[in-house]
């Protein structure tokens, strides 16, 4: 009996601003709705499972550090270009393509990754006390 | 202006600071949100033959596709609060019988 293995890789986003906290989440559920993709609330507990082996563990904790600095350095290079920028950039998307083209984007992301065999969830995460994580 | 507003630029509420504050505050108001406790999850499954650099890109491309998301519609962007990388068994390939 074979077992074939995964590794299962949660990122968790919060906004910059203290005041984006619940903009972030409605945000993404009105984005979301049209298109299909569910948008789940999980629970920590849910997300977090024990590596029995000592080398996988290791191996996944070294990935985790590489995957969250390199997601940090292109979203806070992201910020620091968007902030030098004209105020122009933050103008009202009236016609709503900033927000279509944005939804797409994601969504051909999550189809190439459904086309290799990877399956996702998008979500919010309620219980986020980060001095629980680790 | 200091900020180098028109009069067709968009101002969110946020920069005008909490509505109540203090003693102010009424009894009715909802409650304010903390930073950190809500966010964006998001889940990948990935097959253990895809390599670690795959798996970089992934992560990569999603956090800015999830940013650009949140900022398209008026927030102002997003930020790592943490990634989590552990095993997965699967069901079994082949059930003995």
């Amino acid at each position: 009996m074979s077992k074939p293995r995964k590794r299962r890789v949660v990122i968790r986003l919060t906004p910059r601003e203290r005041t984006d906290a619940k903009a972030a989440l409605d945000a993404f559920r009105v984005a979301l709705k049209p298109t299909g993709v569910s948008f789940a609330v999980l629970s920590r507990e849910e997300t977090r499972e024990e590596n029995a082996d000592a080398d996988r563990r290791m191996a996944n904790e070294q990935l985790e550090t590489a995957a969250r600095k390199a997601a940090a350095v292109v979203l806070d290079q992201k910020a620091a270009e968007l902030r030098q920028q004209a105020p122009a950039c933050t103008k009202a998307d009236d016609e709503g393509k900033a927000t279509a083209e944005a939804r797409w984007k994601l969504l051909v992301k999550l189809q190439e990754l459904a086309a290799k065999g990877w399956t996702w969830t998008v979500g919010a995460a309620l219980d986020w006390a980060l001095k629980k994580v680790k | 202006m200091k900020e180098g507003w028109t009069h067709d630029t968009p101002v969110p509420p946020e920069f005008f600071g909490p509505l109540w504050e203090g003693p102010d505050r009424p009894d009715w108001a909802p409650p304010e949100s903390e930073a950190g406790d809500e966010g964006i999850e998001l889940t990948i499954d990935v097959p253990d033959d895809a390599t670690d650099e795959e798996v970089l890109a992934a992560v990569r491309e999603l956090a800015v596709a999830a940013d650009d998301m949140y900022r398209a519609y008026g927030g102002s962007g997003l930020q790592v609060a943490d990634v989590e990388i552990t095993d997965e068994v699967t069901a079994p390939v082949e059930a003995p019988r």
